[in-house]
């Protein structure tokens, strides 16, 4: 299980796309990361680390008809799969246990 | 902004990197921008913004590579592809075929060349050189035994240098009559320098007396029964005892088809002979061209010759060594050939085009369920060269058949003795490289097209969204010229292929019973025409007592082989000086010719017997003659001339003969012929023509043998002795037909190509105006309306190309002259099929994705992207 663990940047990616539901792809990804995060991306980083989730088999794409009410092409949406819930999810057990005996500077 | 150049721009860089998704990063990095623009960044901010974004998703792209998944699958796309073929195998087919026309076209011309090229079966047969000394013209001077030996002992590019005569010999066996054959005196040298040991004995050597003699391995067989002691024996050559030292292996028959080789004394001074050498490995042809050069020079500036400029040449043996330049021919063939493949390939890539859009969605499927561009470039290419394979097989195939055919027709009768035309691996490799290529290159457009698209729109969008628009004034003009260049060759070869498949052996042409022999006079013997005469008289009243031979004549060319033409004056005539005068066959005949070939006497007299003792030269012309070149003038008392017959003199015309027609289908100039009486010229060389059943040959050469034991006698064609005129008329006629044949598949796979690129055209243009066909659906047009537009559309794609053509066609055909034989150049039966053929072509390839144009419910071709 050498793949099984998620980066940091795969990780905020992966936490996007399960955030935003019905609605993730590429610009809203990179909004939520850019708002939340404050991390200002690429959008070849964003779609790089996608390619690389759906490798992995944490995410996969499916074509759905647009959610903007003037219509246009339909869009390939990310969602997470449950492998993709679980290595959230472990990632953050993780990072909790590491993290207990480090003290935060208050 | 949707066409923007930095739009394009930005896709073609995307593709380029590899991206799987181009539209749909395009559209994130468009939202994004017009969003940051919204917020107050400035345009030109934002712009730039939106460039690194773009530059960084093709890096990003880039650096992925080698993350992505490997398994480009050739195996799953053969199978794919034999699978689509199996289910829809018609447009695979065509183009299979169209592509196995060229092919065969081009294996075949390419197996005659490689025939038609091959070294000098020698070891090391690239070293032999010929050494050609030209004055400053290019024209070859002479070189005598001096030169020869001067050259041979100065020069150091060469291994071994030696000398040779080529010429005709009668060799007379100890049993047998006497026989003719091609001979060559040649230095030891030249024996020494083809490093070829011979069969049986040895070769000849210096020490030699000058009577030794090679012969080659067919003369041994056929006549002197192979014995295997011959070596020693003695043979009489032109009269004189010979030794044979030696018999070469088979199909040795150096330098020019000879059978015969005898010692040429370097010390006998003559000037005729010709150098040739082995060059040395570490020389170069500049070198030892030099080199001889200034060793000649040197000569004669010393022997106070020094006028000449002299140039020298080492060329190949075998170079420019096509008789009657087939090399060239067939170069500009082939090249001909393979632009015609490549044009083909054009064709064929617009019907795979046409194809993968139909099947687009096949291919987005595979896609989507995780095939890379990779693999589906691999998909259409794979396709594009088993469709090209498979034309190789058909090519393959056809050209088989005809190298056999070229090679049966012309065996024994065309080209060097090192020459043969036959079905090698070289071929087979030629055409499967030939494939290759086409198929890669017929594979590459629809490729390219489908790899840059982002498949997965075309799930949900109209096919031309994913080709892209206009398909530009370019390839209309390219078809146009393709439709104007193939209704041309069509037409021409339709007319060219039809005069020489017509040209046939007339019915009534008596030449079943009629053989004919071949004589040469040219010895020493028969130098002044009163020896050639008497030789005739002599053979003439040897014969009377015998009662086989019946009718018997002497011509210098036989029927339908009329090679012997001299220019035409007519006295009183002017001709304009920039033209040169016509050409006519001149036949010098005795008098029964014109009996034996039942030929009236239409006006005037006969020729002369041979017991006239008239000075003036007089002449016998044809019906047609008289039609062609006198135009109805009263033609007796005419007085003509023909310089490379008669010099300067006047010929009088005193009568006029029906046309001996030979071959049914030859134009009325073919059978204007001028007839001299034989004795008036007494040519050395010509032909017996007698009749009587087949044991009247052998009577003939027992007959020769008793006046000239020594003078030896061959088949008029072939080397056949008991040829008869027939088989002389069938075989040229059989060349007529094998050149109709060819011109007729010429102008019918050009067409035939052109004619499927027609229809891929024609059929994409329907397909991707379908938006339009929906607008005018949808205004009310109904499916008749729609149908007449779409044929419309596709008619008028073809038209200007199809008028050029013809017009072109209609200007050419008439200067083919002679070549079309009765043929009409401007035949409208012609005219009216090649015009229909292209209709109907245009209109199928219209008419086919027409009506389902015509079905079309406008709404779903206009809700379509």
């Amino acid at each position: 299980m050498a793949n099984d663990y998620l980066g940091e940047f795969e990780h905020l990616v992966l936490l996007a796309v399960m955030q935003l539901g019905g609605n993730a792809y590429g610009v809203p990804i990179r909004q939520l990361i850019a708002e939340r995060a404050e991390r200002d991306v690429s959008f070849g980083a964003v779609y790089s680390t996608l390619r690389r989730l759906e490798a992995k088999k944490y995410l996969r794409f499916a074509c759905e008809p647009s959610g903007s009410p003037a219509g246009g092409r339909p869009r390939r949406i990310a969602r997470a799969t449950v492998e993709g819930e679980q290595a959230v999810h472990a990632a953050r057990r993780r990072l909790r246990r590491m993290a207990e005996s480090v003290q935060s500077p208050s | 902004m949707k066409r923007s150049i930095g739009r394009r721009c930005a896709r073609a860089y995307l593709s380029v990197c590899g991206c799987h998704h181009v539209e749909e990063a395009l559209r994130d990095v468009t939202d994004s921008t017009r969003q940051r623009r919204s917020e107050g960044a400035g345009n030109l901010r934002a712009r730039l913004w939106a460039l690194r974004q773009i530059l960084t998703i093709g890096l990003y792209e880039l650096r992925d590579w080698r993350h992505r998944p490997r398994g480009l699958r050739p195996g799953l796309a053969l199978l794919l592809t034999l699978r689509s073929v199996r289910r829809n195998p018609g447009v695979p087919l065509l183009a299979a075929l169209t592509l196995g026309l060229g092919f065969g076209a081009a294996a075949a011309i390419y197996g005659s060349y490689a025939g038609f090229s091959r070294p000098l079966p020698v070891p090391d047969g690239a070293e032999i050189r010929w050494v050609r000394v030209l004055d400053e013209r290019g024209r070859n001077v002479s070189v005598d035994t001096e030169d020869f030996r001067v050259v041979r002992e100065a020069s150091q590019s060469f291994a071994e240098l030696g000398a040779l005569i080529t010429g005709s010999s009668n060799v007379r066996a100890a049993r047998g009559y006497p026989v003719r054959v091609q001979s060559a005196a040649m230095t030891a040298q030249v024996f020494e320098l083809l490093r070829l040991p011979p069969q049986l004995g040895r070769l000849p050597s210096a020490d030699d007396e000058s009577d030794a003699v090679l012969i080659s391995d067919e003369l041994w067989r056929d006549h002197f029964a192979a014995d295997r002691n011959i070596v020693g024996s003695e043979v009489q050559i032109d009269g004189t005892t010979h030794v044979i030292v030696g018999v070469m292996p088979p199909g040795h028959q150096f330098p020019f088809g000879q059978d015969l080789w005898t010692r040429l004394d370097p010390a006998a001074s003559t000037d005729r002979i010709e150098l040739v050498g082995r060059l040395d490995p570490a020389a170069s042809r500049t070198i030892a061209a030099e080199e001889i050069t200034s060793i000649l020079e040197g000569r004669r500036t010393a022997a106070d010759e020094s006028a000449l400029d002299l140039r020298v040449d080492v060329p190949r043996f075998t170079e420019n060594r096509g008789e009657g330049g087939e090399k060239m021919i067939l170069t500009t063939l082939l090249a001909l050939v393979i632009s015609l493949v490549l044009v083909s390939c054009s064709n064929v890539s617009n019907l795979l085009l046409g194809r993968a859009l139909a099947r687009a969605d096949l291919l987005a499927v595979h896609a989507a369920i995780g095939a890379g561009p990779a693999q589906v470039f691999l998909q259409l290419l794979v396709e594009a060269l088993v469709i090209s394979l498979a034309g190789a097989a058909v090519g393959l195939g056809l050209a088989a058949i005809a190298i056999d055919y070229i090679q049966s027709t012309l065996s024994g009768h065309w080209g060097y003795y090192w020459m043969r035309v036959q079905f090698e691996p070289a071929v087979v490799l030629f055409t499967l490289g030939l494939a290759v290529v086409a198929g890669t290159l017929s594979g590459l457009l629809p490729a390219f097209r489908l790899r840059g698209a982002d498949l997965s729109e075309v799930l949900r969008s109209d096919a031309s969204a994913v080709v892209g628009g206009s398909r530009g004034r370019l390839s209309v003009i390219l078809l146009n010229a393709q439709v104007m260049v193939s209704a041309l060759a069509l037409i021409i070869a339709i007319l060219i292929g039809g005069a020489l498949l017509r040209t046939r052996a007339a019915a009534d042409l008596r030449a079943d019973d009629v053989y004919l022999l071949s004589v040469a006079l040219d010895g020493s013997r028969y130098e002044q025409p009163e020896d050639r005469r008497a030789f005739r008289g002599a053979l003439r009243s040897g014969l009377n007592s015998n009662s086989e031979v019946g009718e018997m004549v002497f011509a210098n060319v036989v029927p339908g082989l009329e090679n012997s033409v001299d220019r035409l004056e007519i006295d009183g005539v002017e001709r304009d000086p920039d033209t040169r005068p016509p050409r006519v066959p001149v036949i010098m005949v005795d008098d029964g010719y014109f009996d034996l070939f039942g030929m009236r006497t239409v006006a005037g007299t006969g020729l002369p017997g041979a017991a006239s003792t008239s000075e003036e030269l007089v002449a016998v012309v044809s019906s047609s003659f008289v039609n062609v070149h006198l135009k109805g003038r009263a033609p007796l008392g005419q007085r003509i001339r023909l310089a490379a017959t008669a010099g300067e003199q006047w010929i009088r015309i005193v009568g006029v003969v029906s046309d001996l027609v030979v071959y049914r289908d030859n134009s009325a100039r073919a059978h204007a012929r001028v007839y001299l009486p034989f004795g008036a010229v007494e040519p050395a060389n010509f032909h017996l023509l007698f009749t009587g059943p087949e044991m009247a040959t052998a009577t003939m050469l027992t007959a020769i043998a008793e006046i000239d034991p020594d003078l030896g006698v061959t088949g008029s064609f072939g080397g056949n002795k008991n040829a008869r005129v027939r088989d002389l008329v069938n075989y040229i006629g059989r060349i007529y037909q094998t050149g109709g044949v060819l011109a007729m598949l010429g102008g019918t796979s050009t067409a035939l190509v052109a004619l499927i690129g027609l229809y891929g055209a024609l059929a994409f243009e329907v397909q991707r105006r379908m938006a339009e066909i929906g607008v005018r659906k949808a205004l009310g047009a109904d499916q008749r309306a729609v149908l007449r537009f779409v044929t419309r559309t596709g008619l008028r794609a073809v038209a200007p190309g199809l008028v050029v053509g013809f017009i072109m066609s209609a200007g050419f055909s008439p200067l083919l002259g002679v070549m079309l034989g009765r043929m009409n150049p401007l035949d409208p039966l012609v005219y009216m099929g090649v015009f229909l053929a292209f209709v109907a072509v245009a209109a199928a390839a219209t008419l086919i994705p027409g009506v389902r144009a015509a079905r079309v419910d406008p709404a779903t071709v206009l809700r379509a992207d």
